[in-house]
């Protein structure tokens, strides 16, 4: 994750210290929130496993071994506790159901600074789409895409967050970009299609 | 076009052409991704994370543990000095706990040195699946509770529940006031049984439950048996006050392929023909058991396998093991969920052993319960760590205590393999010591059954997870209704929707073992 670590805090937050763990925690909450929100596909599922998240690694903290890997041991509470949730609704309701609505309206109130209303619809849309082409991937392959490319975790890390051998995170990956690339290629075809272009 | 499509539209083209513009797919996928995921924010951060719950999470830790206290009960006659003392506040949570336990659980009668009138056939399958001893010994609780779905009866015969294993007897039948069935006609042969088995009552849970049944012609009844092994630690509570399962059992249709049926676990979808629930008490038996203890110590890959102990019971002959990795502390995941904590190697090890007699035959296992299970878990019950499992093998009784007991090494194919979804295709595996092909693709009825195969020298199929997936790449929405293993083939029945056109198979995880010399 990039994060210099203070040992200090580490221990302090070992021993209870709630303002050590903020200061551990705070460097890395957007990146690891995102990374729930790609491997969810939701604000409500990733704001869930966001929490859990935390409450996980409170309780946890005590037993980390080695503080160093403080951002490895955090993204792979993220990534079972997003794993967890989307497990937990049946394969329909992963598959089937559309992303909620509410997200536009959420992230209004959430999102960022834009120049103007139009600039915002837009800016909504496509990160809608984006997010709707990221959940047809399988699972581990949007894993391993958002840990690669979006934390930055170098191959041996996906594989250490993810519980598999470099090269089944290396497969998971190629193939992760590929599905990706053929998706957006299709559903381009397809609108165009629809468009009589 | 309206104006929303258009927008949709716009910024499709957008993504393709950044894509297509630039040859770094790194570069590429991590400005998709910023699209979809840069500047989103949580709605709660750590601080008001830390100011709101930490402090409350903080302060339980001070107080002991329920399960520790019911741990301590049964050393409640220990010296004066070696008592624990119990806040007053949790001797108030203990009653409560045991007075809603009593609650939930009907009353349990137990048939000890009754021996009911059964059929031959009954008898027989109960040798089958090892438990004729059980039975003999009076050890089985007599149930005979009966449930009628569209003319047909299931009925639970007996129960046990033993160790930290739960098994149920279960007949099939038409009911006596309907003589002439089309719906039954269909079972025997033209279905598949899906079970479910929950624990009612204060710690109510679905336990993944495994079914063995097989069809009598000659009474024209299916008898079957469903296993499960209890919530941890629940047994010894069970053993005090009982406790109440429900079971549920679905046939769906499907077209006759004339094996064996085994199913498993809680399981959705398909057609279903008809279904049952039936409730029904449990008391966990106690059983004179001798132990000897073994202590060999096998190494498997990155892992090393203690051979712990025997356990020789009436009923089973118990082989108990542990596994620890060897890897050092820094190389080991700190953290998995109890739902992720599986090391596929470790979930085959228990079908890796085999136990000989001293003519060389091996005792039949009835281990369908063959993963381990990790040394222990945190405080909250949502953490484990890896570092190391205890396991348990069963295997049918036996007086002699001259046995062998063998190991074979499961070997884990690291890539994942993905064949067309057709007969003949193929594919290297186990760095080319293998070949894994389909054999066999059968559409059912919103079902379809794959047989794989492995051919290769020394090595033999003990495991793999087979994974539908469309012409582009994704996975279907499907679930698994059956697993069977035989020698080298596994032949997987995976329920999908009919919408779904499966091209590819999948197989993530592929386990063998290294053969018998």
């Amino acid at each position: 994750m990039g994060q210099t670590i203070a040992i200090s805090d580490i221990r302090a937050a070992q021993a209870g210290d709630g303002e050590a763990f903020a200061r551990l925690l705070e460097p890395l909450e957007a990146r690891l929130y995102q990374l729930a929100l790609g491997v969810t596909g939701n604000r409500e599922d990733a704001e869930d496993a966001w929490q859990n998240a935390m409450l996980r690694a409170w309780k946890g903290i005590g037993r980390m071994r080695d503080p160093a890997s403080f951002g490895t041991w955090m993204t792979k509470i993220v990534v079972n506790e997003s794993r967890r949730l989307t497990r937990g609704k049946t394969r329909n309701e992963r598959f089937l159901t559309p992303l909620p609505q509410d997200d536009l309206t959420q992230d209004l109130v959430h999102g960022m600074a834009h120049d103007s209303t139009q600039d915002l619809a837009n800016d909504l849309t496509r990160r809608l789409t984006v997010l709707s082409y990221l959940r047809r991937l399988p699972e581990e392959q949007r894993e391993a895409v958002i840990l690669r490319f979006w934390l930055d975790l170098t191959l041996d890390e996906v594989a250490a967050v993810t519980g598999v051998p470099t090269n089944t995170a290396k497969t998971r990956l190629y193939r992760g970009i590929e599905a990706l690339k053929r998706l957006i290629t299709r559903e381009v075809s397809e609108s165009e299609r629809a468009h009589g272009q | 076009m309206s104006e929303h499509m258009a927008n949709e539209n716009k910024n499709d083209e957008g993504l393709v052409s950044e894509l297509d513009a630039r040859s770094d797919d790194g570069r590429i996928v991590r400005e998709f991704l910023s699209l979809a995921l840069s500047g989103a924010k949580p709605e709660m951060g750590v601080r008001q994370f830390v100011a709101t719950r930490a402090m409350a999470v903080s302060n339980t830790r001070s107080y002991p543990r329920l399960r520790s206290l019911l741990r301590l009960r049964p050393h409640s006659h220990s010296s004066p000095g070696n008592r624990t003392r119990v806040r007053p506040a949790t001797i108030v949570l203990v009653a409560v706990f045991i007075s809603l336990i009593l609650l939930n659980i009907p009353a349990v009668t137990r048939a000890l040195a009754s021996f009911p009138v059964v059929g031959r056939a009954y008898t027989a399958f109960l040798q089958q699946v090892s438990l004729d001893s059980a039975y003999q010994a009076g050890l089985m609780t007599r149930l005979d509770r009966t449930a009628v779905a569209d003319g047909i009866a299931l009925t639970v015969i007996d129960a046990l529940a033993y160790e930290d294993r739960v098994f149920v007897s279960f007949s099939l039948s038409r009911a006596e006031d309907r003589e002439s069935n089309d719906l039954w006609e269909r079972i025997p042969d033209n279905s598949v049984l899906s079970v479910r088995l929950k624990v009612r009552g204060l710690f109510g849970r679905n336990l993944d439950a495994t079914c063995f049944h097989t069809f009598n012609q000659e009474e024209d009844t299916v008898y079957g048996m469903v296993s499960a092994e209890m919530p941890r630690g629940m047994h010894r509570i069970y053993g005090l006050f009982g406790t109440g399962l429900d079971l549920s059992i679905g046939a769906y249709e499907r077209e006759p392929i004339h094996e064996t049926s085994f199913t498993g676990g809680p399981r959705t979808a398909g057609r279903l023909l008809t279904s049952w629930e039936i409730s029904f008490p449990v008391q966990t038996t106690g059983v004179q058991s001798e132990v000897v203890h073994i202590g060999k110590e096998v190494t498997a890959g990155d892992d090393l396998i203690t051979v712990d102990e025997l356990v020789f019971t009436p009923l089973h002959t118990i082989l108990k093991y542990t596994v620890e990795s060897t890897l050092p502390w820094d190389a080991l995941p700190d953290y998995v969920s109890p739902e992720d904590w599986q090391i596929p190697t470790w979930s085959v090890l228990g079908e890796c052993f085999s136990v000989l007699t001293a003519d060389g035959d091996p005792l039949w296992d009835t281990g369908r319960f063959p993963d381990v299970s990790p040394e222990s878990e945190s405080e909250s019950g949502s953490e484990v760590s890896l570092r190391k499992g205890l396991g348990k093998v069963y295997f049918q009784a036996t007086e002699s205590q001259d046995l062998a007991v063998v190991f074979n090494a499961p070997v884990l194919e690291p890539e994942t393999i993905r064949l067309p979804l057709q007969e003949g295709t193929d594919a290297p595996c186990f760095g080319g010591r293998a070949v894994l092909g389909v054999e066999r693709v059968a559409n059912l009825h919103g079902a379809i059954e794959v047989t794989i195969r492995l051919q290769g020298d020394g090595l033999r199929l003990k495991n793999a997870t087979l994974v539908l997936l469309d012409e582009e790449g994704r996975g279907a929405p499907h679930d698994l209704m059956r697993d069977l293993p035989r020698g080298q083939h596994r032949q997987s029945t995976l329920l999908v929707d009919d919408s779904f056109v499966s091209a590819y198979l999948e197989i993530p995880n592929l386990i063998a073992v290294e053969e018998l010399e």
